[in-house]
């Protein structure tokens, strides 16, 4: 039998669960229980995984270890432990993933090899990495990654007939905050959008309730347990469970007492302290509309209003609680039912998906049936493993016929109930047949392969299935990845929502000239992330060119080949082909998150300070609501940055937090000062537009005419909006259709040549710029346009772009 | 995508060529069409690579072809797919300029004019 397998990998809680084609199941573990504590312990000899590993992070918190799966992708050790051991997060998924696939082995009698393992959508690619290379450490031979959102997405509209409807998935789980934006239409489940928040989920819940028993403790009790001191870790710890343990128990009743029991000044303290659900709803409060205020922007970028959407699926133990699901229904939509249990719902759908790539495995019981080898035709076939066409093509070839001269090919479905006709081989051995599925089912087809005088050929393989189903659309690249430029832009070279598996290949030029033999080395950073401005996405690799490898020199200007490609396992692939000497270098390195140094982080924090206090006090000069009301908001974030500051020596995980909300207010304050520019931008546009209503108009097509026409709508309303973006973006388009209608100017390339002539002072290689001017002024002079036109391609490459100190290009050696 | 398809906005309606299908195509077409040719690939049939675009042939391959089908099943990139549509063979029956449609914009270009020297994109 065909087995799939998907694995929720949660930062609380674990699951694994098996789709053979007809049922979908989740795999107990060895308690029973479908969901496994992302908690383990290491003894001397063995690994305990789970809930018996869960009863000790108060007794032995130096070999427990919980909620690791935030710090994937980054070089953070535990502590060392009593056997002289550190692992990394990575290491620690792994045991967990061991556990669950041991746990596969044992009720479906397979042993699991290919999984798909479910990453929160927002990773960036080192955690990604880091995931698949958890899965392969367990022992997986191949490892697919699939976002939460989309896992939840697939199973909650598995079972759905509503067609064409927008729904949302709301997925807070125990650290990050997925929503997506999903909608099916004939059978293919699309995720239209998605965001969310690496650093919100259930933990956060927690930490504010255990903030609020140490107010109660030190006020009421005179118990002053402080965070930051390391000889209280252990009190904390037990403060956690009890917390987590009341916070469940709030979700089914109004009122509970946090039992707690421990040891205080060699003396033994006991105290329960009674918390009401209001006294919870309203100190979570900001959290949950942090978390709707998240789905709203999904909303407002896909230009929807919360009326449109359909129903929200709850996904995660946290999105139960009582206020979150009264606080979604009330800003968003009502909650759907009937989606089984909501904790499993990423793992199913995480076994669907393996259906869909066709990720099988086969049980032990069909391994060990009988195989009669002997002399099979061998048929090489290509047809989906899901669909949700009922009519679908079979295409296939013969890949060793040994000695038999097989003429047509029949499939049967194994109903009896239909069949296709007896095909003809072609003369490559290639073959195509439509077939017709059974709705919902898993539909097996026998295969029949004949001589030309239709005597039967032993054939492998003798079935195929095809299972009719819902299906889904690739999963989305979650965050841009391009490459910074020397200038201190950045490139996009795969954009964001684009199709996973990706590949692109774009040519850059060198900004410096690499002399073979030396030290030096070109660098070319590889950046995650939105932005134009490079320093504010986030390296995730770098492909160096040493000048070792090279055999001659590399003058600047000379046309690099870069390839990036990014597979479905968030593995990043990157080469540069280096096209004068036909050199290959490939890999990328640094495919870790950056560690977020506290100290760094304090310097960076106290920049941002000062440049928000300097628009604090001029919007309050200019008496402007508006903007004082904006960097209030800034101001709040900030805030939350600093509170994150304050535990980054002793806490990774705020650490982490810090730096990525630094790095987004950094970014949304540099937002803000660019409001000012709206006015010189205006400027700028309009001096753009009469530039190139004047080219178009006289060498311009029709479709630029038009195209013109609708940037001078958008231009109107752009102003109306003061959209500083939409402004940019426009003048970009509008510098686009000015080249595209100057560029037949009879006199284009003689323009280019003066301009670039006049700028020779600047190029990286004087010399060979000179004997290109002076090759250029003869072609002008024979009026050779041609050859004037690769003269002043030549010579633009060995003009340098202007190039930003190396904090904001990432050290880039390309523009 | 192929670079050249990202150098102006004319060529935006590429993933029909690369799926071989015109603007009437429902998204079952799609996907069947995704189907065929991604098994063609994989199966290497002759000339199962090369594709018909008024620039002329082009080769191409899964990721090519992934990224075709998602751009014609989202309605929004699917407008503009449309709205560009050419025929492959439009430079056959029509006097389009081909020159222009290759052409990549050299960003470098823009130095000769202050105001464009700030949005340089190569």
């Amino acid at each position: 039998m065909e087995l799939f397998f998907g694995i929720d990998l949660g930062t609380s809680n674990s699951a694994i669960a098996c789709f053979d084609g007809s049922d979908l199941s989740v795999i107990p573990n060895s308690r029973g229980e479908t969901n496994t504590p992302s908690v383990l312990r290491f003894t001397e000899h063995s690994v305990v995984v789970g809930a018996k590993a869960q009863n000790f992070l108060f007794k032995d918190p130096l070999h427990t270890h919980k909620e690791f799966k935030r710090l994937m992708g980054t070089q953070v050790k535990t502590t060392l432990d009593q056997f002289g051991q550190q692992y990394t997060a990575e290491q620690l998924s792994s045991e967990i993933l061991k556990a669950l696939r041991q746990d596969a082995i044992k009720f479906k009698d397979c042993t699991p090899e290919h999984v798909v393992i479910t990453v929160p959508a927002l990773f960036e690619l080192p955690q990604s990495n880091a995931t698949a290379e958890a899965g392969r450490l367990a022992g997986f031979k191949k490892v697919e990654l699939l976002p939460e959102p989309v896992a939840s997405a697939l199973a909650a509209g598995w079972s759905e007939q509503d067609n064409a409807q927008a729904w949302l998935v709301f997925d807070l789980g125990g650290g990050t905050f997925d929503v997506s934006l999903v909608e099916s239409r004939d059978g293919l489940l699309r995720v239209v959008g998605h965001d969310g928040d690496n650093f919100l989920g259930g933990r956060d819940i927690d930490r504010i309730l255990v903030e609020w028993v140490l107010n109660q403790l030190r006020d009421i009790h005179s118990v002053d347990i402080n965070p930051d001191q390391p000889t209280h870790n252990q009190v904390l710890r037990h403060i956690y469970q009890e917390v987590e343990k009341a916070k469940i128990r709030l979700s089914s009743q109004e009122r509970t007492s946090i039992e707690l029991e421990f040891e205080w000044d060699d003396d033994s303290f006991e105290a329960d302290l009674i918390i009401t659900r209001p006294q919870v709803d309203e100190m979570v409060a900001p959290i949950v509309e942090r978390a709707i205020s998240v789905c709203q922007r999904l909303l407002v970028q896909q230009g929807l209003q919360p009326g449109q959407i359909s129903r929200v699926v709850l996904v995660g133990g946290p999105a139960h609680m009582p206020i979150i699901k009264s606080r979604v229904a009330a800003e968003l939509a009502p909650i759907a039912e009937g989606n089984g249990d909501p904790m499993t719902l990423v793992a199913r759908g995480a076994a669907l998906y393996a259906a869909t790539i066709g990720f099988k495995n086969t049980s032990q019981e069909f391994l060990q049936q009988p195989q009669s080898q002997v002399d099979q035709c061998v048929l090489w076939l290509q047809h989906p493993s899901v669909c949700a066409d009922v009519q679908p093509d079979v295409m296939g070839r013969i890949i060793d016929a040994k000695h038999h001269q097989p003429a047509r090919i029949q499939l049967m479905r194994e109903d009896g109930q239909w069949q296709t006709d007896a095909v003809e081989i072609d003369e490559q051995g290639v073959f195509f047949l439509g077939v017709h599925l059974l709705a919902a089912r898993n539909n097996k087809f026998l295969i029949k392969l004949t001589d030309k005088k239709g005597a039967p050929i032993p054939v492998t393989p003798n079935t195929l299935s095809i299972v009719h189903g819902l299906t889904i659309s690739d999963p989305p690249l979650s965050r841009s990845i391009g490459v910074a430029l020397a200038n201190g832009e950045r490139r996009s070279f795969i954009d964001r929502g684009t199709p996973l598996p990706a590949k692109r290949t774009f040519v850059q030029y060198t900004a410096e000239t690499l002399v073979p033999n030396t030290q030096q080395q070109l660098n070319i950073p590889i950046v995650q992330g939105e932005r134009n401005q490079a320093r504010f996405c986030r390296k995730v690799g770098n492909l160096v060119i040493p000048a070792t490898q090279l055999s001659q020199q590399l003058p600047a200007g000379s046309p690099i080949e870069i390839t990036i490609e990014v597979d479905r396992g968030g593995n990043l692939q990157a080469s540069a082909l280096i096209v004068e000497q036909k050199k290959l270098i490939t890999g990328v390195a640094e495919i870790l998150t950056p560690s977020a140094d506290p100290a760094a982080l304090q310097v960076g924090f106290n920049q941002v300070q000062g440049r928000l206090m300097q628009q604090q006090r001029e919007a309050f000069a200019r008496r402007d609501p508006s903007a004082i009301a904006a960097l209030d908001q800034l101001a709040q974030k900030l805030r939350g940055v600093s509170k994150d500051l304050a535990l980054a020596n002793n806490d990774q995980d705020a650490a982490l937090r810090a730096q990525r909300n630094l790095m987004e207010t950094d970014a949304e304050l540099e937002a803000f000062e660019s409001r000012d520019q709206l006015e010189e931008l205006l400027n700028e546009c309009q001096t753009v537009y009469f530039n190139t209503r004047f080219q178009v108009d006289q060498y311009g097509n029709d479709v630029e005419k038009k195209m013109l026409t609708e940037c001078e709508a958008r231009f109107n309303k752009a102003i109306e909006l003061k959209r500083v973006q939409e402004v940019e973006r426009l003048i970009e388009q509008m510098s686009s259709l000015y080249y595209s209608a100057y560029r037949r100017n009879p006199d284009y390339w003689i323009n280019q040549y003066h301009s670039v002539c006049s700028r020779l002072h600047e190029a990286s290689q004087l010399n060979r710029a000179n004997a290109l001017a002076a090759e250029g002024r003869a072609y002008l002079e024979a009026s050779n346009l041609t050859g004037l036109e690769s003269c002043v391609r030549q010579l633009w490459n060995l003009i340098p772009d202007a190039r930003t100190s190396g904090e904001e290009n990432h050290h880039s050696g390309i523009q | 995508m192929l670079a050249e398809f990202t150098a102006t906005p004319l060529l935006s309606g590429w993933p029909f060529w690369a799926l071989e299908l015109d603007p009437t195509a429902d998204n079952r077409s799609i996907e069947r069409a995704y189907q065929k040719i991604t098994s063609s690939l994989q199966l290497k049939i002759s000339k199962a690579e090369d594709f018909n675009t008024p620039l002329g042939v082009r080769i191409r391959d899964e990721y090519l072809l992934r990224e075709a089908k998602a751009l014609l099943i989202n309605p929004h990139s699917r407008v503009l797919a449309e709205f560009w549509y050419l025929k492959p063979d439009c430079l056959q029956s029509t006097p389009l300029d081909k020159t222009h449609l290759s052409a990549p914009i050299n960003s470098s270009a823009s130095s000769e004019i202050d105001w464009c020297a700030v949005f340089r994109t190569q």
